[in-house]
């Protein structure tokens, strides 16, 4: 194996990571769950807040 | 740090001047409840840092919708240092209602009187003065659109919050004057916060107030009983404080304002003209599907206003197009704005797959390393990229539509329509929010008051095709055009869309005869005017959208590539697949991969959808680029780039432009144009992306959220099942229409049977009664 490979490989790997750890920041910051642009959306505060969380008494109804 | 709230009516320009304050981008639409929930942002202009929260628009305080409760709340309990409350001034009495209910809490107040720019073209005129002393606060005339005025705003806020303030009434001369005295010197001694405020609530008999103080709120009823004589509201002491409200507002208030000239009630403004015509009870609806229709032209068609069906010029573009810049702007005809941008981004991409190829090449670089950079990771991140500019355009349109106030009204001519599907017109503000994306579109559902209305509705969103399925719609129509000859791409596209509305009401007719029963809940929306959309608003939401659809690429997209290319270069003994050699080109040999062989143990599950085990050896990626699309709908599209690397035996150097890599699939699957369309429409209604069904999840609950899942797949099982065998064999439409027969004759009965029960629980519980 070449030396460029080994730099190639490297570098693929910390772009990798480096994204992986990017997107879990983003989701601890509480920045976007989505990523599909809700960030700038009037209901931003409230996603993730489930129903489930405001209301206990869950109804099954199908 | 202080913190600031801006209170005031729907679509008075909250969020606007919220993003004025704050250099904020969010989402600001030409039509009310926009805003379902407070939002806060930093205001860092002045000498000290606010927090503003820009709360949800509302008329009154009363806790009736969820926004008002939103408010109230807010305002009640976690005691802001100042109240901003914006006016609408083209429609100050409306405006002043709400503002002589916030006056009666004890929290500092200022007016920003919005929209002043459009009364002086008008010729009407505020005397703010005057207005301001009569109110007893400052009142600041802004622009919000245009950022006039906001730091004179803030200044005069920053001011108010230094001299604390009690609250004051319009109502202490009104005949239930006394009555309101009364109970605030009740609450005043049981330590009430706001006594003012709470008293006239008892005195209104809110709810929530008279839960709170029961033996204070039978004491005003009595005395109410007692004392008031002449009572014309017949004991309604909301309606009778409405009116005094009203009564004190003209009186007092709107003789501040001047106008040009004497307002005509029969006389029709701008707006009112151009609803006659697009809001026709008649033609309104076929206007809209022409609009509609009109942007996916020029968003997608390769014979802009069909002039190349002339032959002379059909030719003319034909021999233009040989070269590279004239195949930017012809073809058969002219090209779209969106494909002439589509086609200038896939030069780009083109050329930077090129390049990075040469580049690797000569540093002599694996060609294993090579094939996972350039066609793992920049093939498939390069196919989606190519599509922006035309996620762009169409957004653009849609925007125009948002902002002029049009699609308000689209909201309540669909009311009537909506009403034979058992949802009212509410509904289709998040649907059309839903072909931006499903997880605003889903909350914004909360303001729906019906709960299974709003379920049925969150089911349905993902069927309104949003952003990130574009790029499977263009490549693969795209594709059809270009492999088939059918149709046009503008047309194939439109008619998807069509399909997933159609698709959504009959399941809304389905759900609201069966599991979620009931009513269409009454609808009730104040129409925007129609006004020009703001150039910076507009250049703020295109900015937003690139913005997130880059971050997606370069981030979820990216690593998506990663672990396909991956999955396809590896054998399950973690050993390269080897390549074989095609004339002087050679590639990887994907048939014995990870994902080849996972691919072919789901195939036969899509085999009634028309991309199953009829397709050739290859035909395992439309399975599994169908179940990719699950985690990113971007992804079926980065997923055929990776794959067309490995599997173009006969099309070396392909474009990276995701249409050239769906013909690939096409050339190596064996696949028709009725199996393609299935595809499209399989991964259009299907269970959405991670973040939808996330959100789903959040707003029905976790007891039918199972429900919801079986729901998608389901529908979308049946509905490209449908579309397959129809387009391929023509006759099975006539088993599908006994199918439907059967469908509504059993909903039919259902519903009978189900309202025979419920006549049986009423008549057994007047019985026990």
């Amino acid at each position: 194996m070449q030396p460029i490979d080994i730099a190639l490989i490297v570098g693929s790997a910390v772009l990798v990571i480096g994204i992986v750890v990017y997107l879990i920041v983003q989701k601890k910051k509480g920045k976007t769950g989505c990523g599909c642009g809700c960030q700038g959306c009037p209901h931003a505060g409230v996603c993730g807040v489930g129903k489930d969380d405001k209301n206990p008494e869950e109804d099954t109804h199908v | 740090m202080l913190k600031f709230a801006l209170v005031g009516n729907p679509n008075s320009g909250k969020t606007t001047l919220f993003n004025a304050l704050t250099g904020s981008t969010a989402h600001v639409g030409n039509w009310p409840g926009v805003t379902v929930d407070k939002r806060e942002g930093t205001y860092k202009k002045g000498d000290t840092p606010v927090d503003i929260v820009d709360l949800p628009g509302i008329y009154s305080l009363s806790p009736y919708t969820p926004e008002e409760v939103v408010a109230r709340n807010f305002i009640l309990e976690e005691h802001p240092d100042c109240v901003i409350n914006i006016v609408d001034a083209t429609n100050l009495e409306r405006n002043l209602y709400l503002t002589t209910q916030l006056m009666e809490l004890d929290v500092p107040m200022v007016v920003a009187l919005n929209m002043t720019d459009v009364l002086d073209k008008r010729g009407d005129r505020i005397d703010v003065k005057t207005l301001e002393k009569r109110i007893g606060f400052a009142v600041v005339e802004v622009s919000a659109l245009k950022g006039d005025n906001v730091e004179k705003l803030m200044d005069r806020a920053v001011e108010a919050v230094k001299t604390p303030r009690k609250g004051t009434s319009v109502l202490k001369e009104s005949a239930l004057g006394s009555a309101i005295s009364n109970a605030e010197i009740a609450l005043r001694l049981k330590e009430v916060e706001a006594p003012l405020f709470h008293a006239i609530k008892l005195v209104e008999k809110d709810a929530i107030e008279v839960a709170a103080h029961p033996a204070e709120a039978r004491a005003a009823q009595a005395f109410i009983r007692e004392n008031l004589v002449n009572d014309a509201f017949h004991g309604d002491t909301e309606a009778a404080i409405a009116d005094a409200r009203y009564k004190y507002i003209t009186k007092h208030f709107s003789s501040t304002l001047t106008r040009a000239r004497k307002l005509d009630y029969e006389e029709l403004s701008k707006s009112d003209k151009a609803d006659k015509i697009l809001t026709h009870k008649w033609f309104g609806i076929p206007i809209f599907l022409v609009i509609m229709f009109a942007i996916f032209h020029m968003t997608f068609s390769e014979n802009f206003l069909y002039l190349g069906l002339i032959p002379a010029f059909g030719e003319w573009c034909g021999n233009i197009s040989e070269s590279v810049v004239g195949g930017i702007f012809f073809s058969k005809g002219i090209h779209s704005p969106g494909i002439v941008l589509f086609n200038a981004m896939e030069l780009l991409t083109d050329q930077i797959g090129e390049w990075l190829a040469l580049g690797l090449e000569g540093l002599q670089a694996n060609k294993v390393i090579v094939g996972f950079i350039c066609d793992g990771v920049w093939g498939g991140v390069a196919s989606v990229l190519s599509f922006l500019p035309q996620i762009l355009v169409l957004f653009l349109f849609f925007s125009i539509l948002e902002d002029s106030g049009y699609m308000a009204r689209v909201a309540f001519m669909l009311d009537r329509i909506f009403r034979r599907f058992g949802v009212s017109g509410r509904a289709f503000m998040p649907m059309i929010m839903g072909f931006g994306c499903s997880v605003p579109a889903m909350i914004n559902t909360r303001t729906m008051a019906d709960e299974r209305e709003r379920e049925a509705t969150v089911r349905v969103i993902p069927f309104f095709s949003c952003g990130a399925k574009m790029p499977i719609l263009l490549a693969v129509s795209g594709a059809i055009v270009q492999a088939f000859g059918v149709g046009n791409a503008d047309v194939i596209t439109y008619s998807m869309y069509l399909l997933g509305i159609v698709t959504a009401l009959v399941s809304l007719l389905v759900m609201r005869n069966t599991t979620q029963r009931g009513e269409a809940s009454p609808f009730i929306m104040e129409l925007p005017t129609y006004h020009l959309p703001g150039f910076k608003n507009l250049m703020l939401h295109l900015w937003d959208k690139a913005k997130h659809f880059l971050q997606k690429a370069f981030t979820i997209i990216l690593i998506s590539c990663v672990v396909i290319w991956f999955l396809s270069n590896f054998k399950w003994n973690w050993q390269h697949v080897g390549y074989i050699t095609v004339g002087d080109e050679e590639f990887a040999h994907t048939d014995l991969s990870i994902l080849a062989s996972l691919g072919q143990f789901i195939q036969p599950l899509f085999t009634p959808l028309g991309f199953g085990s009829q397709l050739n050896s290859n035909g395992w990626v439309f399975a599994v680029a169908a179940l990719l699309g699950l985690i990113a709908k971007e992804d079926v599209i980065a997923a055929f780039g990776t794959f067309a690397a490995c599997l173009a035996t006969s099309f070396a150097g392909v474009s990276e432009d995701g249409v050239s890599e769906v013909m690939i699939m096409i050339q190596e699957t064996g696949i028709g144009a009725p199996a393609l369309i299935s595809f499209i429409a399989f991964n259009m209604l299907t269970i959405p992306c991670f973040a939808a069904v996330a959100a789903a999840r959040g707003e029905i609950g976790k007891g039918k959220f199972k429900w919801t899942l079986l729901f998608w797949v389901f529908t979308s099982y049946l509905v490209s099942t449908i579309v397959y065998t129809v387009g391929q064999f023509v006759w099975p439409v006539a088993v599908w229409i006994v199918v439907a027969a059967l469908t509504v004759v059993g909903i039919v009965l259902y519903n009978k049977y189900m309202d025979k029960k419920d006549a049986e629980k009423k008549r057994k519980s007047r019985e026990e009664v």
